[in-house]
């Protein structure tokens, strides 16, 4: 009779064989006094553990904790990644192959954007306004800009860093487009864009 | 608790071995642990969907989600934790970090994985900082080239009537596994722990701790033969484990 090897019969305790072979060690197991005990070697150490972490001390209730880590730190959970805004020269940096399929569309679109704002001057705060203080939470509130062929609507504005740049959705003569619109702040006012992870 | 994954389903379908029952009882048994394994797995995919779901709510700002995320899985992390560093107080700390982290990273969560899968491989980083930071100077045992002198060459067989550890109470049965989980090296700890504790496929445990999935074949195995060995030597007249292979009969 040949007995599996050690390997083979721990993967057949973890129960990581594949079907076909896993059967063949159960048929082996049923009638072989050699084995058995082998397994049950195994089995008793999966025991040893279970009592082992039954008893480990890890009885403790963190969630208060983390909670209030989380606040002391002011920590904004990572927003989930719809719209990732990301300073041009980041973007620049990262650009690929693929991407450069859209950029006449962004360079329309920003076209488009600077168009609305020229011929428009009540919409420059849009694009120009400063978060509210101690904000954390980015405003998603679509803001009517209005004027203009086709009238833009801004979707997403990140107010940590929208004296930056800003993430503009714009419904223009050609269907949905979306811009970034960097604009260049002053030195001094200038804020480090914070972007989510 | 379900913290010992497969193996309590395990214990139950077969307390005794195979052969030590008539043949006839064996289909059914197997039937019966097949139909438990059925059920258990169906119970992971459903955990497995409401971890996600409550990513999903948390990554948009629902800390009621994340504080039961935090609920779900901080005894099961505390473990892999403690089973790593080894220390009550550090292995809370690792748990508690693992938790900020996670807030801070929702959405690299990319849901291909599952959620605890994840936070193990979050655990494991912090605890290896932890070992790090208490040893300055020392490398930390990441690599499989730590001598395995005293291990031996193969899986140790337990040919007892009953079982092995139902000698020694419980306080000196954890004393037992901690001691020789103390011996081995921390790469060897966190896959012992990660299979025997919490279950995990080989896969998941590769994933965890960043190495392929024969590493952790091999790991497993050493760990395994390791403890045996350890257990064996200081605790043999107390625990029966194991006798040698070659006292036993060739075949049946």
């Amino acid at each position: 009779m040949t007995h599996p090897d050690d390997a083979t019969l721990q993967t057949w305790h973890d129960r990581e064989l594949p079907p076909g072979d896993a059967a063949a060690i159960d048929e082996h197991l049923a009638r072989c006094a050699v084995c058995g005990p082998r397994v049950e070697g195994l089995r008793a150490l999966g025991r040893g553990f279970a009592r082992w972490a039954d008893d480990a001390p890890a009885d403790f209730d963190l969630t208060a904790a983390v909670l209030a880590k989380i606040a002391v730190d002011d920590v904004p959970a990572a927003p989930a990644p719809v719209a990732k805004v990301v300073p041009l020269d980041a973007a620049r940096a990262r650009r690929s192959p693929g991407r450069a399929m859209f950029y006449p569309a962004f360079a329309a679109a920003a076209a488009l954007v600077l168009f609305l704002v020229w011929h428009n001057p009540g919409a420059l705060w849009i694009a120009t306004a400063p978060p509210p203080p101690g904000s954390a939470e980015p405003s998603t509130r679509p803001v009517e800009v209005g004027g203009g062929p086709g009238g833009a609507e801004v979707t997403r504005v990140d107010v940590q860093g929208a004296q930056s740049y800003s993430v503009l959705q714009i419904q223009g003569v050609s269907g949905a487009m979306t811009a970034v619109v960097w604009i260049q702040d002053p030195p001094e006012e200038s804020p480090t864009p914070s972007t989510p992870h | 608790m379900n913290a010992t994954g497969d193996n309590v389903l395990d214990d139950d379908a077969s307390a005794s071995t195979a052969d030590e029952r008539p043949a006839a009882e064996v289909p059914d048994e197997r039937v019966n642990a097949r139909a438990a394994r059925a059920s258990k797995s169906a119970d992971a995919a459903r955990d497995r969907a409401h971890d996600r779901s409550l990513v999903e709510r948390a990554a948009k700002g629902d800390q009621r989600a994340f504080a039961e995320l935090v609920g779900r899985h901080q005894r099961r992390a505390g473990v892999v934790a403690y089973g790593i560093v080894r220390n009550a107080e550090d292995s809370r700390e690792v748990v508690q970090d693992a938790f900020v982290r996670v807030w801070k990273h929702l959405a690299d969560f990319s849901g291909q994985a599952s959620f605890s899968t994840w936070l193990y491989r979050i655990v494991y980083n912090l605890s290896i900082d932890v070992i790090r930071r208490r040893s300055p100077g020392k490398p930390v045992e990441l690599d499989d080239r730590t001598d395995l002198e005293g291990a031996p060459d193969e899986l140790l067989p337990y040919r007892g009537e009953s079982d092995p550890f139902a000698s020694l109470d419980r306080a000196r049965l954890t004393e037992a596994m901690q001691s020789a989980l103390d011996e081995l090296p921390a790469y060897h700890r966190t896959v012992i722990v990660l299979r025997e504790v919490e279950g995990l496929s080989y896969e998941e445990i590769a994933e965890a701790t960043s190495v392929p999935k024969g590493t952790v074949m091999s790991r497993l195995f050493h760990a395994r033969r390791k403890m045996q060995a350890i257990l064996h030597e200081r605790y043999g007249k107390e625990v029966p484990l194991p006798k040698d292979l070659r006292d036993a009969p060739e075949e049946a």
